[in-house]
């Protein structure tokens, strides 16, 4: 579904990818992990077009998307939320999620200036998608609050659900569990599992809550120094030396 | 799903009917007035006209340009010239003027593809001395310094003042409603998802790129209109009229209106053309009293007027940018929707 293939990436002469190659599977669950500075968000911001590679080749449904603009991969079915929330403050939580139905209004400019009837119909159905979108995520009741007015978790939901409302192919969330207690940590992974199977989404997941990592993802690619240095099942990405040296720490089996 | 119908008052409000009332009254009003107060009442609704083609750019869109007071100008000058040179009528002359200047203003958004805040001021801001220096400079084609005297236009009898209010008034609940109504759709919300966050808007579908030309375009094609009207209204065009004197006071009518509402484009102008004519006595004291305003605003009401207005009179103050479609049952009664693969 999402295949990256030798990605390198510097920054002022310092190296934040290199070389790193993997991808994601149909209806996956995949989970990028690993110290901070390893290059996660950085390879989440290539995928999606803020920053172009040096070299390699990302493909979504076997077309290459690398070097096109952001709203152009997400035209194509690939979504994503962000580390610091940004809903927009200008808008309310309905109409931030409605705004991840953007690209394809039924209508142009000179229809949405003079009123056009087809208007005042997607603009139902957008409302319509939304609110049950944002029903979904249990999340309605706060709809009509501005997009600032939310606490920090409940932003991180409504980000997820503006990511979703276009029933994407691939989505994005990097690092979703920023700021949760641990019982929504465990609600967080129930609805990752539900996404996959209810909307058939593959889903990139940068996290550091491993409790979030081991219940949710399928596989985990583990980077470090901006190289992918593991990758396979969570229980035999975090039992990898090279992983628990890098990343995990030898604490981690102790406490586990 | 129950629906939550809608009141009188946000059907009243939210619809074509009291912006058309409005103007009515202000017409009938207008009509009655003596050729001062008229002059006076005209030069606000113009003005109108343009701040609400700065509100898009600016407020909606949080593109800091300095260059409207320019795009004004160019209109003005545009379509008195046609005039004056090519003897072509008013309304071509006007309609004319408005396409071409859409067209800078289209070009505007190339540094803005590039830079924002006080950099694109910045950017903008020379671009906008460059058009003054040019419509002082050009001698033989802008009568340069001195500027030159733009012909009056007449309707139905009435005399050049009259025939500038009425077509100032019309044209601008025009506009009102036509920029209200963009809005209110999808346009909108890109507007604002570009003001407030461009990365997040792209990773959402958003075409910032397309979105930014659109916001400078509609803007300046704005600005041009109400410059045309401003030429008639005048019915002499100079430099001074365009500089950056005023760009500064179109941004002051910005920010008292309220930055990002409809209703504040109506109210700042007012406000600002008023106090100016009340203080035009004591010249020293106007600006003393506009900066203090402006700091005054920006430090303890930077959302300006409308706002505060919306909240005294208990409404909410997004409901300029709402979408069209009817706000649907109450959230929390809401029955849970489950949906299937494909999201039905």
């Amino acid at each position: 579904m999402l295949d990256i293939r030798h990605v390198s990436l510097s920054f002022g002469g310092h190296k934040v990818l290199n070389d790193a190659t993997f991808s994601v599977g149909k209806g996956e669950v995949l989970g990028l992990i690993g110290p901070n500075g390893a290059g996660k968000t950085t390879m989440m911001n290539v995928i999606t077009g803020i920053h172009r590679a040096k070299s390699g080749e990302i493909s979504l449904s076997g077309e290459k998307i690398s070097n096109l603009p952001s709203h152009r991969i997400a035209a194509r079915g690939l979504r994503r939320t962000f580390q610091t929330s940004l809903l927009c403050s200008g808008l309310s939580v309905v109409e931030n999620v409605m705004l991840g139905l953007e690209p394809q209004p039924a209508y142009g400019f000179w229809g949405a200036f003079l009123g056009n009837p087809r208007v005042r119909r997607w603009e139902e159905e957008a409302r319509e998608k939304s609110m049950d979108m944002l029903d979904w995520m249990g999340m309605a009741k706060f709809a009509e609050r501005p997009g600032s007015g939310l606490s920090f978790g409940q932003q991180r939901l409504v980000e997820i659900a503006r990511a979703l409302v276009s029933r994407p192919n691939v989505l994005l969330l990097d690092e979703p569990a920023v700021g949760l207690t641990a019982p929504r940590v465990d609600e967080l992974a129930e609805k990752i599992a539900r996404i996959r199977s209810e909307f058939g989404t593959s889903i990139l997941l940068i996290e550091h809550v491993m409790q979030l990592v081991l219940n949710a993802c399928d596989r985990v690619v583990v980077m470090s120094g901006g190289a992918v240095i593991a990758d396979g099942k969570p229980d035999v990405v975090t039992a990898d030396p090279k992983v628990v040296e890098s990343y995990l720490g030898r604490g981690y089996y102790a406490e586990s | 799903m129950s629906e939550t119908k809608p009141s009188l008052l946000s059907v009243v409000t939210g619809s074509w009917v009291l912006p058309v009332f409005i103007a009515c009254v202000v017409a009938v009003v207008g009509l009655g007035l003596n050729p001062y107060l008229l002059f006076l009442l005209t030069r606000i609704v113009i003005f109108v006209m343009l701040i609400i083609g700065l509100n898009v750019l600016m407020g909606y869109s949080g593109q800091l340009s300095f260059a409207h007071a320019a795009l004004f100008g160019i209109g003005a000058y545009a379509t008195g010239l046609l005039q004056v040179h090519l003897d072509v009528p008013f309304a071509i002359a006007l309609c004319a003027a408005t396409v071409g200047v859409m067209g800078v203003g289209t070009l505007m958004v190339l540094p803005a593809l590039r830079l924002s805040g006080i950099h694109l001021a910045i950017a903008t801001l020379a671009i906008a001395q460059a058009v003054h220096w040019v419509l002082v400079n050009w001698t033989s084609v802008t009568f340069g310094a001195g500027g030159f005297r733009a012909p009056a236009i007449r309707l139905f009898g009435l005399d050049k003042t009259e025939t500038a209010f009425l077509v100032a008034l019309v044209s601008t609940t025009i506009c009102y409603l036509l920029v209200r109504q963009l809005l209110r759709t999808s346009f909108g919300r890109r507007f604002i998802a570009v003001r407030d966050n461009a990365v997040a808007a792209a990773a959402n579908g958003v075409n910032v790129t397309a979105v930014k030309t659109m916001a400078f375009a509609l803007s300046a094609a704005i600005a041009a209109f109400a410059g045309g009207l401003y030429s008639a209204l005048l019915g002499f065009v100079a430099p001074e009229s365009f500089n950056l004197e005023q760009m500064i006071l179109m941004k002051i009518m910005t920010v008292v209106g309220g930055l990002g509402t409809m209703v504040g484009a109506v109210i700042g102008p007012a406000l600002v053309i008023v106090l100016q004519e009340q203080l035009r006595e004591s010249q020293g004291w106007l600006e003393i009293i506009f900066g203090s305003m402006l700091i005054g605003f920006v430090l303890f009401l930077p959302s300006g007027l409308a706002p505060l207005l919306k909240r005294l009179s208990g409404q909410s103050a997004r409901t300029e940018t709402v979408a069209l479609a009817p706000r649907t049952g109450q959230p929390a009664d809401r029955k849970p929707a489950v949906m299937n693969a494909e999201g039905n």
